[in-house]
């Protein structure tokens, strides 16, 4: 009876314990969240004003659009390093697979015909959106982001029908494909070095730069983000090991 | 109409703490996966709302799109290490 | 207030309603097929009677034009969708929900 008693003792302290843990945590949390929400009501007028510098010099940019102005001309150093980042992560989840290129392409094992042709009709369309928001970028929100993104959407929707058969790794020209955002970018930062300053475009040539750059971005990290869902390592593979 | 601008946010602001504080509470993964993509279409209202369209076009293609696709395949790739066993 | 601004808000509110439907039909009806049945046709309607409130608002014709593809896009892809999940249903076993016997 003793033992039973101890031990009924001890599970209902543990049980407090873990309320007790989640309590804490929850009143943490708001009380934090409630200061965060407190000072951003309460933040003082910033000192320098960025907006109205950013539009006096947006002419020299070569994008009539704020924000892409921002991202690939006068902050160029940042995209370029996110850009690095994503390769990074990429090559990560390469390493993590294992170089072995002769494994057999996979594939969805049960196509299906309805997801088949809704594919098959929306696959043009995603890549006009994808080169509209590109091309759109310049003067309107969108930009080489964003078009990545429904281009990944689009390779992985085309994966998931049953109309793309990934291969195990990526062959040599895929892995050019995966590299060449990255490189055109520092190739065009490095060029501008000659001129001048890293990254610092000359304004006559600004426009057609930045395309250039975003186009490259496009492909490649489509390319990337794409490449994260279909050569993710597979745990029914590896056991197989 | 500013009020209705306030309340539509608050009410924003409200389902996105409550969608994203059951994403971590439920149980089962699969809701969870969901109730993220949940909260990545609402965040990308949010962004909209805060007048950064660009933000809110990128969050909504690769927040709700591809990151919801990487989960929904980690989850199943879970669920048949499972039944394996 | 003019009578293209009645006929948007007129066309809003529908949506609005037919949203809200469809959001009850979610919550209350009694298993897949019946949910998938509503989310396809109900939300649909809405969608497509809250972009028709929205097309006298638009600048000029791509941005109209532009709407009446997203809301193409929508349909097509609910539909597929639906159709897709009703078909794993299906397979994983669940039965359509049947009207239980009236006692007699």
């Amino acid at each position: 009876m003793r033992p039973l008693m101890r031990l009924l003792v001890r599970l209902r302290i543990l049980a407090l314990e873990h309320l007790l843990l989640r309590g804490t945590v929850l009143i943490f949390s708001a009380a934090f969240g409630l200061l965060m929400g407190w000072a951003m009501l309460d933040l003082p007028a910033p000192a320098v004003q960025l907006a109205p510098l950013v539009q006096a010099h947006i002419a020299d940019s070569g994008a009539s659009h704020p924000v892409t102005a921002v991202l690939l001309n006068f902050r160029g150093y940042d995209t370029l390093l996110e850009i690095a980042v994503l390769l990074l992560a990429i090559l990560g989840v390469l390493a993590a697979r294992g170089n072995d290129p002769s494994g057999e392409h996979h594939m969805q094992d049960t196509p299906q015909p309805v997801l088949q042709l809704m594919t098959r009709g929306l696959t043009p369309l995603m890549v006009l959106v994808a080169g509209y928001l590109l091309w759109a970028g310049a003067f309107q929100p969108g930009g080489a982001f964003q078009a990545s993104a429904v281009l990944a959407a689009g390779v992985v929707l085309l994966y998931l029908a049953g109309l793309l058969a990934a291969p195990p790794t990526p062959g040599p020209l895929l892995r050019v494909g995966l590299t060449s955002g990255f490189v055109v970018f520092v190739v065009i930062a490095a060029a501008a070095l000659w001129q001048g300053a890293l990254l610092q475009y000359p304004p006559a040539w600004a426009g057609a730069l930045i395309l250039i750059i975003e186009a490259s971005l496009t492909f490649s990290v489509a390319l990337i983000l794409a490449g994260l869902f279909l050569w993710l390592p597979n745990e029914d593979e590896e056991a197989e090991e | 109409m500013n009020a209705f601008a306030t309340a539509f946010d608050l009410l924003l602001a409200l389902s996105l703490l409550w969608s994203g504080a059951r994403a971590l509470t439920v149980t089962d993964l699969f809701r969870a996966v969901v109730l993220f993509i949940v909260f990545g279409l609402l965040m990308a209202l949010a962004w909209a709302r805060l007048a950064a369209p660009d933000i809110a076009l990128a969050e909504a293609a690769i927040g709700a799109g591809l990151t919801g696709a990487l989960l929904l395949d980690a989850v199943g790739h879970m669920r048949a290490h499972k039944r394996e066993r | 207030m003019n009578l293209v601004d009645l006929f948007s808000i007129v066309c809003l509110l529908v949506g609005a309603v037919f949203f809200l439907t469809g959001t009850i039909g979610l919550l209350r009806l009694p298993d897949v097929y019946t949910r998938l049945h509503v989310l396809a046709k109900v939300d649909n309607l809405g969608l497509g009677f809250t972009l028709l409130g929205l097309l006298p608002r638009t600048d000029n014709a791509a941005q109209a034009f532009k709407l009446v593809l997203v809301w193409l896009l929508a349909l097509a892809a609910s539909a597929t969708v639906s159709f897709l999940i009703a078909r794993r249903a299906r397979q994983r076993g669940i039965e359509p929900w049947e009207q239980p016997e009236a006692p007699s």
